[in-house]
């Protein structure tokens, strides 16, 4: 019965997948706008057989149920075409980046669980009380800032008047990193190259911090109502009267229990925090895939737009997927379906 | 759809909560309170705008381009907050702003609501075939990242006010849908919906009698939090250029429009900016103490 | 060498007197030198000489826009360009001031009218430590005109080499080019393009060579994280360069690093943070935050761009040449470039900037008379007649200015804001009356802005005008070698141009830099180039 509940999930995001392709497919090629005509540019001189030949290369002449099989054919076989704009297979374009955009999520996630966690769990704990309220307070705070707002504010104190941390850039140059995953951090100590984690660590600090403030809130408010809930159930009564202290009570028996619907919100906000990417890596210059979808709509670069939201779609869809098979599993009484 | 909403609400619904209770534990929450108050006074600002503002939002004049807020150099009282860089006062386009800001929250979280609410229902009384179509289109529409989203909407529709709304509510109903959706199916198993029907009474009674206002809490939470969320998103579609035309002024888009002056002209964005932290902060506020209020499972 | 122009800017204080003098000096030296340099023995011989070059030195480059490629043929973005102009040469260059000299060609001369001879330089090295011969050249302009040549995929700066037909290698170092028809222009045009070895990316194919190129210029290419920055370290077996951009021999610099930085106060940031010692496209508001710096400066120079309000003579109200008059009467654009632009833009009377070949002196803008403009409106019967003045995002401001300015002598005028990708497929469609744009022209010849721009039914010709004469003249003026005619010829397109007023001309902003002050003998140049051979720091 396991085994086909997971399947079942398995099954249902395929025609989720094939629904974004067809959306993003449509939606571009719908909308006005020629590739060749935007990379070209706005200076010089084309003649129209030019443009046409290029448009031919492109595959824009053909019928657009034609392209859009062939493109659906290709993408199950990995093949996702060449950048319009890249000139290079759209596969390799985003590869190069990806690790980026990785880094930096995973980073601020870190860092959003290790402010929300504690500070969630005091909050439930000593509900309506001085931390519960100023802890609200701060998370939210966090969530009402424009991101790109704060990026540039956070770049003009901390690199422009203190000097502190880098403007841009993942990594300085001359720390001699050696290329083993793409992930900076983990690369760096990997091949033990302590100047190379350092240089990393300050590189990512301003970008992840502008980017966990946002999930702060969203993380803290989750863990306190799931604590909340919990810490009302019977079996915590049970773990009180037995004399327990309040630690064991709180951290053993409530958390684990609280962390079940945390950890599925998480995986869904994690989903959705590859969408506000786009600005922070926009205002930090950080060499990701939310820049590149930017430039890739403004400049109608089909491939590369439809295999970003097609790579964004199986990310979301995967920890949705994900989160749910970890609570089925560990939760046996939502077996109902 | 996902088995988390599910398994929140594993528990029967209760009793929805009474009016009295509601207002009695919501002024308990003092942080809920201020929040509301902000709110009224947000509210307040854009209705008398005209009477406030002191000077036209629209008009600009070249030779107080960027006019520094008036304890600044270069500053005078004229225009506390400055000018920004069409020499437009930048308290009169805060003031004349909250108009638009406060407008694209309602418009858009009312419409979302109310689609969302209806497909909802359908989805999770009804089920079977029509679930199942709801189902995948609200699935696909989550899965699309929303910037995108909105950014090829823009694209196909053109820049401008009405079809930045468009392109929030096509991405926002989702949310919404999905929520009432749970809650419809945790609603419908209960015990004296079961009754209810047993009873015979028409679908139509049951759903706006008895699971509607179990419904209704948790929807009125989450719009709120959309309310937040919506005004921040308006700034994150002007910096991607899809925002209100010039020169109506938009919050959002008056922190996008200073931008390239942060080194210079800090106040441009910077003030706005606050004033969208203020609103979103308060929104939030008043939402938290919404939620703690109105949820049974949370009252002491 | 340009001066940095502009009213902000009077003298040169960003530089101190030891390298104001000691670059006086090498053009001095230079200009002796300029008759024996062209043997290329004793070319080899300056090279070596006299160089100081400093170990470990380098300097960060901030750029506007993205890298999307390494590779020379398979790009059209200008900074793509000033970064690959490093580490390839062309076989013909230019200086800063924009006059076109032998780079990796020696010399060359016009057989007939559709053929041309290269001789093409000896001794000059790759990277890789291969001789450059006529068969890298063939290869090189090959993989442009031919298409699909480059791993199925066509160079989309093919249509710069316009009627380029044939490329021959003809000896170990000569190579003979064929025009379908007569082609003046060859050598500026063949300043867009480098030379690549054929060995080389025979050797790892396209994809590995727009990766990680080779080249025989100044810079050998180091790493590239794309998105992040592209490294490039001094190639010491440089032939020594343009003999007409001295000094020659290898870099000075050792290090050269080029980072995209396209959020504008981010690149700011950077550049007062320490982080880029250059900066491109600071925006004129920012100027006095990086003046107030003392180690930081501002550099300018004329650009190579026009900005002009298009009026679409096909559809009313402009398709009545009295609308578009009083549109041209109606608006001031000097009090503009002042205030919006601080100065750092000019006034210009038609679609040609003033370093443009063939740039007509004696046209003039016409004069600001707002009773004339309401006037000729009346005649016309459209005296407060509604229109929208289309912009894209970049330019809204000006575009406000300018709706202000026409609102108040007749017109009623409201802004409409757009993303380039959106406005574009309207403006080709013919679809909008008024609309804010611009057109580059980094070779500063007529061809590439007048016939895009006016000729009937061309990309760029977006306010549907069309004259027969005006056709006639463009394709004859390109079908003489005759400079003198070539020059009369536009002339008489800009004169009829500015008696038929399809636009309202125009603006020509000035490119400014961001500078460190221990960056020495750099200055900024109107194409947009970035040439590092000759900057060295302190």
């Amino acid at each position: 019965m396991r085994l086909s509940f997971v399947s079942y999930r398995l099954v249902q995001l395929l025609p989720v997948l094939f629904g974004v392709a067809l959306l993003v497919f449509l939606m571009m090629h719908i909308t006005p706008g020629d590739p060749v005509e935007l990379m070209l540019g706005q200076a010089g001189h084309a003649t129209e057989e030019e443009i046409q030949a290029l448009r031919h290369e492109y595959g824009l002449d053909r019928p657009l149920h034609v392209q859009f099989v062939s493109f659906m054919g290709n993408a199950m076989r990995g093949d996702f075409g060449t950048s319009f704009v890249h000139k290079q297979p759209v596969s390799a374009v985003i590869a190069a980046r990806l690790p980026a955009t990785v880094e930096l999520t995973a980073f601020a996630l870190l860092l959003a669980v290790a402010i929300a966690l504690p500070l969630g769990i005091i909050s439930a704990v000593r509900q309506y009380s001085f931390v519960d309220k100023a802890g609200t307070l701060g998370a939210l705070v966090g969530i009402s800032m424009p991101g790109f707002w704060l990026g540039i504010v956070l770049i003009i104190i901390f690199a422009v008047k203190l000097h502190w941390l880098p403007v841009s850039g993942r990594v300085e140059y001359g720390v001699g990193l050696d290329h083993v995953t793409g992930f900076y951090i983990l690369d760096s100590i990997l091949t033990r190259n302590g100047a190379a984690f350092w240089s990393a660590l300050r590189h990512l600090a301003l970008p992840a911090i502008t980017l966990c403030a946002a999930m702060c809130a969203v993380s803290m408010r989750m863990v306190r109502s799931s604590m909340l809930e919990v810490i009302r159930q019977d079996y915590i009564l049970y773990a009180r009267a037995k004399g327990l202290p309040e630690s064991v009570v709180v951290l053993k028996h409530a958390l684990k229990n609280a962390m079940l619907p945390t950890i599925t919100i998480l995986a869904v906000q994690t989903g959705l925090l590859l969408s506000g990417n786009m600005i922070i890596e926009t205002v930090f210059s950080w060499p990701g895939v939310g820049r590149l979808a930017v430039g890739a709509i403004e400049a109608r670069n089909y491939p590369l737009i439809q295999a970003i939201v097609l790579l964004y779609a199986l990310v979301y869809t995967g920890l949705n997927f994900g989160a749910d098979v970890l609570y089925f599993v560990l939760n046996p009484r939502v077996r109902t379906r | 759809m996902s088995t988390v909403e599910l398994g929140l609400r594993t528990e029967a619904a209760r009793r929805p909560t009474g009016l009295r209770e509601f207002a009695r534990s919501f002024c308990r929450n003092r942080l809920a309170v201020i929040g509301a108050v902000l709110i009224l006074f947000f509210i307040g600002m854009a209705l008398a705008a005209p009477w406030i503002a002191p000077h036209s939002p629209t008009e600009t004049n070249l030779d107080r381009r960027l006019q520094a807020p008036f304890w600044a150099p270069g500053g005078s009282y004229d225009h506390p907050l400055g000018c920004d860089h069409l020499g437009r006062d930048l308290i009169s386009r805060i003031v004349y702003g909250s108009r638009v800001s406060i407008l694209i929250a309602v418009v858009v979280v009312s419409l979302t609501m109310l689609i969302g609410l209806v497909t909802g229902l359908l989805a999770g009384y009804f089920g079977g075939l029509l679930d199942a179509f709801i189902s995948r289109i609200v699935d696909v529409l989550l899965a699309f990242p929303f910037l995108i989203f909105a950014l090829a909407v823009t694209a196909a529709l053109g820049p401008g006010l009405v079809n930045m709304i468009l392109a929030l509510v096509f991405k926002g109903w989702v949310e919404f849908c999905r929520v009432v959706r749970a809650e419809t199916m945790s609603a419908k198993a209960s015990d004296y919906v079961l009754a209810a029907r047993s009873v015979g009474l028409s679908n139509v009674r049951i759903l706006v009698g008895e699971i509607l206002p179990n419904v209704v809490p948790s929807l009125i939470v989450l719009g709120t939090f959309n309310m937040a969320v919506v005004i921040i998103a308006e700034s994150s579609l002007s910096f991607l250029g899809l925002g209100v035309q010039p020169p109506t002024p938009a919050w959002g888009s008056m922190v996008n429009d200073g931008r390239p002056y942060m080194l210079n002209a800090w106040w441009i964005s910077t003030f706005p900016g606050v004033a969208v932290a203020a609103l979103v902060l308060s929104i939030n506020l008043m939402g938290e103490g919404l939620r703690d209020a109105l949820d049974p499972r949370l009252r002491d | 060498m340009p001066k940095r122009v502009g009213s902000k800017c009077e003298s040169d204080h960003s530089l101190p007197p030891q390298s104001r003098i000691s670059r006086r000096e090498f053009l001095s030296g230079a200009a002796g030198l300029a008759a024996l340099l062209t043997l290329p023995s004793a070319a080899s011989l300056v090279a070596g000489c006299g160089r100081r070059v400093g170990s470990g030195s380098g300097i960060t480059i901030g750029l506007d826009r993205p890298i999307t490629t390494l590779d020379p043929a398979m790009h059209r973005s200008r900074t793509v360009q000033a970064v690959v102009r490093n580490i390839f040469d062309g076989l013909v260059a230019r200086t800063n001031d924009m006059k076109v000299v032998p780079e990796l060609a020696e010399s060359w001369e016009v057989v007939d009218d559709n053929t041309w001879r290269f001789i093409i330089r000896s001794r000059v090295k790759f990277h890789d430590g291969s001789s450059l011969s006529a068969e890298d050249v063939k290869f090189s302009l090959d993989r442009i005109i031919t298409p699909a040549a480059v791993g199925g995929q066509s160079s989309p700066r093919k249509g710069l080499l316009g009627p380029v037909s044939e490329v021959e290698a003809t000896g170990e170092h000569e190579v003979v080019i064929r025009t379908s028809e007569p082609f003046p222009i060859l050598p500026d045009m063949l300043t867009f393009q480098e030379i690549v070895p054929a060995a080389y990316v025979r050797e790892v194919g396209d994809q590995e060579f727009a990766r990680s190129p080779v080249g025989s210029g100044p810079f050998r290419f180091v790493e590239w994280r794309q998105g992040e920055r592209i490294v490039l370290e001094r190639f010491p077996d440089y032939f020594g360069g343009c003999p007409g951009i001295p000094p020659l021999g290898p870099a000075h610099l050792a290090r050269v690093t080029f980072k995209p930085i396209p959020e504008v106060a981010t690149r700011i940031a950077s550049l007062l943070s320490g982080e880029a010692d250059i900066i491109q496209e600071v925006p004129s508001h920012s100027v006095r935050s990086i003046e107030k710096q003392a180690r930081m400066d501002v550099a300018a120079c004329p650009g190579t761009r026009t900005h002009y309000i298009g009026l679409n003579c096909t559809i009313p109200p402009f398709n009545d040449i009295r609308v578009r008059l009083a549109a041209n009467h109606a608006v001031d654009l000097r009090p503009i470039c002042d205030r919006v632009l601080g100065g750092y833009a000019k006034v210009i009377p038609g679609p040609l900037v003033p370093e443009a070949f063939s740039y007509h002196e004696g046209l003039a803008n016409y004069e600001f008379d707002r009773s004339k403009a309401k006037s000729l409106l009346r005649r016309a019967g459209q005296l407060n007649v509604r229109v929208e003045l289309d912009t894209e995002s970049s330019d809204k401001e000006l575009a406000e200015a300018l709706a202000a300015q026409l609102s108040k002598a007749g017109f009623d005028v409201r802004v409409r804001v757009w993303k380039w990708d959106l406005l574009q497929p309207l403006l080709a469609g013919l679809k909008r009356c008024m609309f804010l744009t611009h057109w580059g022209n980094a070779s500063l010849d007529p061809t590439d802005i007048l016939v895009p721009l006016f000729r009937t039914g061309e990309r760029g010709n977006f306010t549907g005008y069309s004259s027969k004469k005006v056709d006639a003249l463009l394709i004859s003026a390109n079908t003489t070698f005759d400079p003198d005619a070539r020059r009369d010829r536009f002339r008489q397109v800009q004169e009829i141009l500015h008696a038929e007023v399809p636009a309202i001309f125009g603006i020509a902003k000035q490119e400014i830099y961001g500078v460190n002050s221990r960056v020495r003998n750099w200055s900024p140049r109107p194409d947009g180039m970035l040439p590092m051979h000759d900057v060295s720091v302190s």
